[in-house]
């Protein structure tokens, strides 16, 4: 089967005039049709960073430097306006969090639903773009969707406004939908509703998305692959989350999943957490090296290679070499 | 939808964008990167220079009118020619600095101080004697400053102080309404609530805790309001409702040298009008790239 | 069972209106709480936004004005206390730990002007080392004694709230409201922080009221717990009580949505509909009854008090049902 993403590789670095921050240090992904994605991730940064590299849209300081994204076989870093526009209006949706921010506040909630439609739809005429604008808005679930299209943002609570931006992502149907973050600063009962609409609509068009949180609980109730992401890569993969659960091999994980309250399976702290505000990415060795507590010698020499330890799953890590490495 | 990315929240959290490198080495990469404000730096050092040295510089006694010279186009004897009343240009045009940049200065001071405090106070108590010096700052913007300008010097009388004094209370409002608003802003902080919580008077923290982050836009303003008070001398000065008359200002001189403009003797007004020109656009370029160099949104 | 159940601080009948600026209506963030927080232990206060929780830690601080109602603490009503003599005679008493460890620190102080401006204030450093008092402060949050000399900008956001906890015990206090001290940071740095609190109070006993809307957090770091939906209080008791047996339809609903990292526990659809109304002319009768799946009229009516259900665990609705589903209607 063709895989619908791939990211290989990505390397992105910020060019400041004080220094150049690496942002993603190989930052690699497959998504395949229907896969629910979950990328765990800590502070904001270099989640965003990759997917706004995914869909070619970083903007300066930023650069990718290295790397390749494809979508159905054709590469994204290669494509002209026309063609990124028509991928991130009509086949990848992105959900971003911070609803109040990302919608204009000064145009109306249907007006921006009529121009995403635009956007993939150029010819379409107005009643058309408007009754797209109405179904979107019953399909998240929103009351009095007729009145609605005429209200500003400012008008909108939180979890109101986040549905907006889910129904702008998921309007044109497209067959990827990136959730970032999408339901940080919620409520626990609307993350909870917001989370079910989003799986129901993907479930109904047979599309696939990629979630990215750094909430476990999301990742574990609704996604069915997982990746971890550490310091601009990802470092452990599983094609089950509750296989990773049981079975986290990398220390970076393992320190995630020790300090997480509910989880089935006991860890311990591996990693220190970072030292100070900059990550320092060591020019060769393992990424970790400075904050691991298993480090060893060849760690700080070569890059831990991609090992299998167990049928979709695999973990970037010295330790896990050998069919019995440590970990639990 | 806008961009994917909130640049300015991945500025505190794509790491290495924490610590600054020291001030002096960014202010010195400014310099080099932004020319129109080292240029504004060294015509604004240069009128210091002259505010201090020019009674020393001056080849003739500024004050002092020789009859037997009047007129005179400039040549090797008077550099920038006389003028009507046989007084050198040159020596009254570098002298003028000590006059002109003196009001300014001063002036622009008394007021920044004056409005830092009442816009301290109005931003952070909210009460009715708040809300009367607003009205009254407000009442203040509402006249032409040039014209009440005028009518506050004839009435207290034409001395430098009092253009000084003058045009520091037009002033106040600026910085007031500047300050106040930033006050506004920060006061809703959580390091203010939390200095509150630790057992801070309301006054401490507003000297402690809000006015210390809120000054620098206010400094930057006046440097660039520090043109506008050399023009407003010169302008006052001009019309005659300035310093008194044989004070060597620039404003003076353009007036004097007027009258004989149509005669084709250019270089009466024209030295003095340049003069201005310079200190106010060094001033301004001063400011604006302090504005742009405090400015944390425009930094790349 | 403990044998100490002093209550620390008593709030009763606590109420904290706000004007609306345009439309002359009232915003009733707190209404008519009664609380009390047993002493040398962790109250945690849950509810989602509208609630009150964070006002009502405000308030016991001062930091806003409660509009009506007392807070009792050693005998004394602090409402009732003039602005200066509360902040003469109880801040060093009672701080509190913010939910924006970077905002909470003054960009252009170092850390050891921070820390030491409370101790100042409340004229505690007569006679001491200032550099003794804040390398001991900073070794009680973990740090190193060299930050003192750093500026917000320079820390993490985990070592920043390291920074916020260790001024709010500068004084020595006997109170600390945590008012969500961690829903900004990292998972990983969660831990390290709520262990340094939670070994704080065991040294020095201190009260702590955690307000928080991650249920999984209070679970693990509370005592008790009270829920809270519009500004008034639904249910309290320990937190064995009510998040193993909640009893009132909101808490019910608030747990069924957790997510869990668990497959074992998935989440339940939400048997609430629509959603929380604005506080702004809240309905009278019982906050929940345009959303209760198990409504009825009176309860649009009467404004239910809590009742105790039995143990101490409390709980304001009339009609008691068990999860399982047998009603249980108390008149």
């Amino acid at each position: 089967m063709e895989k619908l993403l791939q990211a290989e590789g990505l390397f992105v670095n910020f060019y400041t005039t004080k220094e150049t921050v690496k942002v993603l240090t190989g930052f690699s992904l497959e998504v395949e049709c229907g896969d629910i994605i979950g990328i765990v991730g800590e502070s904001g940064s270099s989640k965003s960073v990759a997917i706004a590299s995914i869909i070619n849209l970083l903007s300066k300081p930023g650069k990718i430097d290295a790397g390749s994204v494809s979508f159905e076989g054709r590469d994204v870093l290669k494509m002209n306006e026309e063609e990124l526009r028509q991928l991130r209006s009509q086949e990848i949706g992105v959900i971003p969090n911070n609803p109040k921010g990302m919608l204009h506040p000064i145009v109306k909630i249907g007006t921006q639903l009529m121009n995403r439609y635009y956007s993939a739809h150029p010819e379409a005429k107005k009643e058309e773009a408007q009754k797209h604008a109405l179904q979107a808005l019953e399909m998240v679930q929103i009351p009095d969707p007729e009145k609605r299209l005429h209200v500003l943002p400012n008008e909108l609570s939180g979890g109101m406004a986040q549905r907006v931006l889910i129904a702008m992502a998921l309007i044109n149907k497209p067959k990827l939908v990136i959730a970032d973050d999408a339901t940080t600063g919620l409520d626990v009962t609307v993350q909870a509703q917001i989370l079910d609409l989003i799986e129901s609509q993907v479930q109904k068009t047979r599309s696939s998305a990629i979630i990215v949180t750094h909430d476990l609980g999301i990742v574990v109730q609704y996604c069915k692959k997982v990746g971890i992401l550490c310091m601009g890569r990802v470092v452990e993969f599983s094609d089950s989350v509750e296989r990773l659960l049981m079975n986290a091999r990398h220390p970076y994980t393992q320190t995630l999943l020790a300090a997480t309250p509910g989880v089935p399976q006991k860890y311990h702290d591996e990693v220190k957490p970072a030292k100070s505000a900059r990550h320092e990415i060591p020019v060769q060795g393992c990424l970790l090296q400075s904050r691991c507590k298993q480090c060893k010698e060849h760690c700080l020499l070569t890059m831990p290679p991609k090992v299998e330890v167990a049928p979709g799953h695999w973990v970037e890590c010295h330790l896990a070499e050998g069919s019995d490495g440590h970990g639990k | 939808m806008r961009g994917i990315i909130d640049m300015e929240r991945l500025k505190t959290t794509v790491p290495g964008n924490g610590a600054p490198i020291t001030e002096w080495k960014r202010f010195l990469i400014f310099m080099r990167t932004h020319p129109s404000f080292t240029i504004g730096l060294v015509i604004v050092l240069a009128n210091l220079l002259l505010m201090i040295f020019g009674p020393i510089l001056a080849p003739y006694d500024p004050f002092e009118a020789n009859p037997a010279v009047v007129r005179q186009a400039p040549s090797a004897a008077h550099i920038f020619g006389t003028d009507l009343n046989g007084m050198d240009i040159f020596s009254r045009v570098i002298y003028a600095p000590r006059i002109d940049l003196t009001i300014a200065l001063v002036g622009t001071a008394i007021s920044l101080v004056i409005g830092i405090l009442l816009g301290g106070y109005t931003g952070f108590w909210d009460n009715w004697f708040s809300t009367l010096i607003e009205r009254v700052a407000d009442l203040l913007q509402a006249f032409p400053p040039f014209v009440l300008a005028m009518a506050l010097v004839a009435v207290t009388g034409q001395k430098i102080q009092n253009v000084i004094y003058v045009i520091a209370f037009l002033n106040i409002p600026i910085y007031l309404r500047l300050v106040r608003s930033n006050v506004i802003s920060v006061r809703n902080c959580t390091y203010v609530e939390a200095a509150i919580c630790v057992g801070g008077s309301k006054t401490r923290i507003l000297f402690r805790h809000i006015l210390p982050n809120v000054i620098s836009s206010a400094l930057t303003q006046a440097s660039i309001n520090i043109g506008w008070a050399i023009l407003m001398t010169s302008g006052l000065s001009f019309i005659g409702a300035g310093v008194p008359v044989p004070t060597p200002e620039w404003g003076a001189m353009i007036a004097v040298g007027a009258s004989t403009i149509i005669m084709g003797e250019w270089w009466s007004s024209m030295f003095p009008g340049l003069a201005i020109v310079i200190a106010a656009l060094g001033f301004a370029l001063v400011g604006d790239g302090l504005q742009v160099f405090f400015d944390p949104t425009k930094r790349s | 069972m403990d044998m100490a159940n002093e209550i620390y601080l008593e709030i009763k009948n606590l109420s904290k209106h706000f004007n609306t600026r345009s439309k002359k209506q009232v915003l009733i963030a707190v209404n008519d709480v009664s609380l009390s927080i047993p002493k040398g232990k962790t109250l945690g206060l849950i509810g989602e936004s509208g609630s009150g929780k964070s006002t009502i830690g405000r308030c016991i601080l001062r930091l806003t004005e409660p509009t009506s109602g007392e807070i009792l603490c050693d005998g004394k009503n602090l409402a009732s206390l003039s602005e200066k003599q509360f902040r003469k005679q109880w801040r060093p008493q009672m701080q509190m730990i913010f939910q924006d460890p970077f905002d909470s620190l003054n960009p252009r102080m170092t850390i050891r002007s921070l820390l030491l401006e409370p101790i100042r204030l409340a004229g505690q450093l007569a006679g001491r080392n200032p550099d003794e008092v804040i390398a001991g402060l900073l070794k009680k949050v973990k740090l190193d004694p060299e930050m003192a000399s750093t500026y917000r900008h320079q820390l993490t956001p985990g070592q920043q709230q390291r920074v916020g906890i260790a001024r709010a015990i500068a004084t020595s206090p006997a109170f600390l409201v945590l008012d969500e001290p961690i829903s900004l940071l990292d998972m990983s740095v969660r831990a390290e922080i709520l262990k340094i609190l939670y070994e704080i109070q065991e040294n020095e006993g201190l009260t702590y009221l955690f307000i928080s809307h991650d249920l999984s957090t209070v679970q693990d770091f509370c005592h008790n717990v009270a829920v809270m939906y519009l500004g008034r209080i639904v249910e309290t008791g320990t937190v064995e009580q009510v998040f193993n047996h909640p009893m009132h339809p909101y808490s019910q609903a608030l747990l069924q949505s957790v997510l869990y990292p668990d497959p074992s526990k998935r989440h339940q659809p939400s048997q609430l509909s629509g959603e929380i109304p604005s506080p702004i002319n809240t309905p009278p009768g019982c906050p929940l009854h345009t959303r209760c799946p198990r409504v009825t009229e009176a309860c649009g009516k009467t404004t239910q008090q809590l009742v105790d259900m039995g143990n101490g665990h409390m709980v304001a609705c009339m009609r008691i049902e068990n999860v399982e589903g047998d009603a249980n209607e108390k008149v």
